[in-house]
């Protein structure tokens, strides 16, 4: 016998409870472990699609520049390459020429980057192919290498020629010569990579313009003070660095994710609301029990901590099965609906597959507010019980 | 003569909105050790209240109350609760058992909060049950029983910690007489094989007959003793 032994009675005690009220027990681990689910599950989404972002941020160039006037883009010269190469610091300038193209209900990305002077073996900029070849800088015809999304959507494999209209209704054709695959397949999901004069072809984009010229320079995480020495060498340029492209693509996902973190507050006032009700239904029986045990010798603590036990494992049941939940809907189920939320609406929509990743910080976040809303709840009112004098509580029966 | 409990111009007044109300008016009263008290009197006349008075169950508005000769109104909620978990035994009517817990879960509720074993405070109800003649009931839900086998379930919880005290409010309220007779003789049993201190608080002539010392109230007051 050593001095927990009353304790492990008590929790003993508690645990029976647990069993005694199971339509109570049920009703909370239920509604509770709901509200869980869906806010681990839009936890996991924004992680999954930062890591994702991550991904594709590791791709895109240091600093991206880009013509405006009158408050909008506008292409942008490629004689400008020369010149900014000049700037201290600047290691690589790549002009690109990019646009939307609709296709069969379907809206692709196509893009355009000169081979002669793009590095393909740079492990950094190196795009990954499941299958097919890169393109080559002395293509004699236009070739391109499609994203995974495009390929199911076109039906297109290696050595398939896809035939789409430029802007100008014309009928273009491109010889696919390889598949992407990449850790970012919301980066290369919807796109049509193709050498640049094929992409100005069918842009009719004229001679001597580019949609952007992207830099790399020569630290991995570019010092401000380049794209500001840019921005005095050129007029009229949007310059825009890494973590500026990073905060917009972060924005565009964790403003829907906090749509729902309303929608999910709303979930855990109601929660709240619940567990009160819980605890004022369960008030009555329990403000007897309490009465009785207070009589039989149990002290304010050992109620408490009944009360505590009951509801702490309660919580954590709920939690572990909202938890669980979260993890059968995102990671086996793809997260329908959610998904699309969180990615937003496009013609196209990415099947994004969410990296499986529980982090410390979910999982207190799960634990935390499926126990500690239900303990408040609960052991206020116990503690209200338990500080009555039992003879008050005796009368009352 | 040896007493265990006493008390000392004693009052009890509940309050409810403007209205105030004597329960127990200025009271003093001895009890004597390992002897039958009963406190009488007609319905409203205190008795409840002085007996959750002398089991420790509230503090008096007024006046001292002493167990064994310590004065015990002054102390904190934290050592009222140790002496009512060691001194004293509680005998309420049936419905003060707890109906979701069964029959051996009820009388073993006062040895959980003691730091004995699970195993040994089974054991120690399962012996007290079967000297009662109730242990082939121990899963039986509180529901299922009659109001007698009630009754003796309320007497194990109460006597599984082998009280000094066994204070027992109203014990025939839901019985018949022949079920009293039998409870009577159980506590009878206990009082001479422990020598414990008894007290009732009961109107019941058959329950009045059976003690050693009587105190009568009304009103809140005591009219003999």
């Amino acid at each position: 016998m050593t001095r927990y032994t009353k304790h492990l009675n008590l929790w003993r005690y508690a645990a029976g409870n647990i069993q005694v009220y199971r339509g109570r027990t049920f009703a909370i681990i239920l509604f509770i472990g709901i509200t869980i689910a869906l806010l681990s599950s839009v936890n996991f989404l924004r992680e999954g699609i930062n890591q994702d972002i991550n991904s594709s941020l590791g791709l895109s160039p240091d600093i991206l520049i880009q013509g405006y006037a009158s408050g909008r883009t506008i292409p942008i010269n490629s004689s400008l390459t020369s010149l900014i190469e000049n700037v201290d610091g600047v290691e690589l300038v790549i002009p690109r020429i990019w646009g939307y193209l609709s296709a069969s209900d379907k809206l692709y990305l196509m893009m355009g980057l000169n081979f002669s002077i793009y590095p393909l073996d740079d492990p950094d900029l190196g795009f990954i192919l499941s299958k097919g070849r890169m393109i080559d800088a002395q293509e004699n015809h236009s070739t391109c290498i499609i994203g995974s999304g495009v390929a199911e959507a076109s039906r297109a494999q290696v050595g398939s020629w896809l035939l789409i209209e430029d802007i100008n209704g014309n009928p273009k054709e491109f010889e696919v010569v390889g598949i992407f695959t990449l850790n970012s397949k919301i980066y290369t999901h919807d796109l049509i990579l193709t050498d640049i004069e094929s992409s100005r072809s069918f842009f009719q984009l004229p001679e001597g313009l580019v949609t952007d010229l992207t830099v790399w320079t020569t630290t991995p995480t570019p010092d401000s003070t380049i794209a500001l020495q840019i921005d005095d060498l050129i007029d009229d340029v949007r310059i825009l660095d890494k973590e500026t492209l990073g905060n917009l693509l972060y924005h565009s996902t964790n403003e829907r994710a906090g749509y729902f973190v309303i929608i999910w507050s709303l979930v855990l006032l109601g929660m709240i609301l619940f567990c009160f009700s819980i605890s004022s239904a369960i008030s009555l029986d329990s403000r007897r029990e309490v009465g009785l045990l207070k009589t039989l010798g149990y002290s304010i603590t050992d109620i408490l901590e009944i009360r505590f036990v009951e509801f702490a494992l309660t919580g954590i049941w709920a939690s572990l099965v909202g938890y669980s939940l979260a993890i059968f809907f995102t990671f086996y189920l793809g997260a329908p609906i959610l998904a699309d939320f969180m990615l937003g609406w496009s013609a196209l929509f990415t099947p994004f597959v969410v990296p499986f990743k529980i982090t410390f910080e979910s999982l207190l976040v799960a634990f935390g507010l499926g126990t500690i809303p239900l303990l408040i709840a609960t052991i206020i009112p116990a503690w209200n019980n338990a500080i009555i004098e039992p003879d008050e509580i005796l009368r009352g029966v | 003569m040896d007493y265990i409990i006493s008390t000392e111009n004693i009052w009890k007044t509940y309050r409810s909105d403007i209205r105030v109300i004597h329960a127990i008016n200025d009271v003093s009263i001895k009890i004597p050790r390992g002897k039958k008290t009963c406190i009488t009197g007609p319905s409203g006349s205190g008795k409840s209240t002085l007996l959750h008075l002398i089991g420790l169950l509230t503090y008096s508005t007024n006046g001292e109350i002493f167990l064994e000769g310590e004065p015990v109104q002054r102390m904190s909620d934290i050592f009222m609760t140790k002496l009512r978990r060691e001194k004293f035994g509680f005998i309420f009517q049936s419905q003060y058992l707890l109906p979701h817990l069964n029959t051996l879960e009820n009388a073993r509720l006062p040895l959980l909060a003691q730091n004995i074993s699970m195993e040994e405070a089974t054991n120690r109800t399962i012996d007290v049950l079967a000297q009662l003649e109730i242990d082939d009931r121990t899963d039986s839900k509180i529901q299922e029983l009659s109001g007698g086998q009630a009754q003796r379930v309320n007497i194990a919880r109460a006597l599984v910690s082998k009280p000094e005290i066994l204070i027992a409010d109203e014990p025939s309220s839901s019985i018949d007489s022949r079920l009293t007779e039998e409870f009577l003789q159980i506590i009878d049993e206990y009082q001479s094989k422990w020598n414990l201190t008894v007290i009732f608080a009961s109107h019941d002539p058959l329950v009045i007959a059976e003690n050693n010392n009587e105190i009568n109230l009304k009103d809140g007051k005591v009219v003999s003793n």
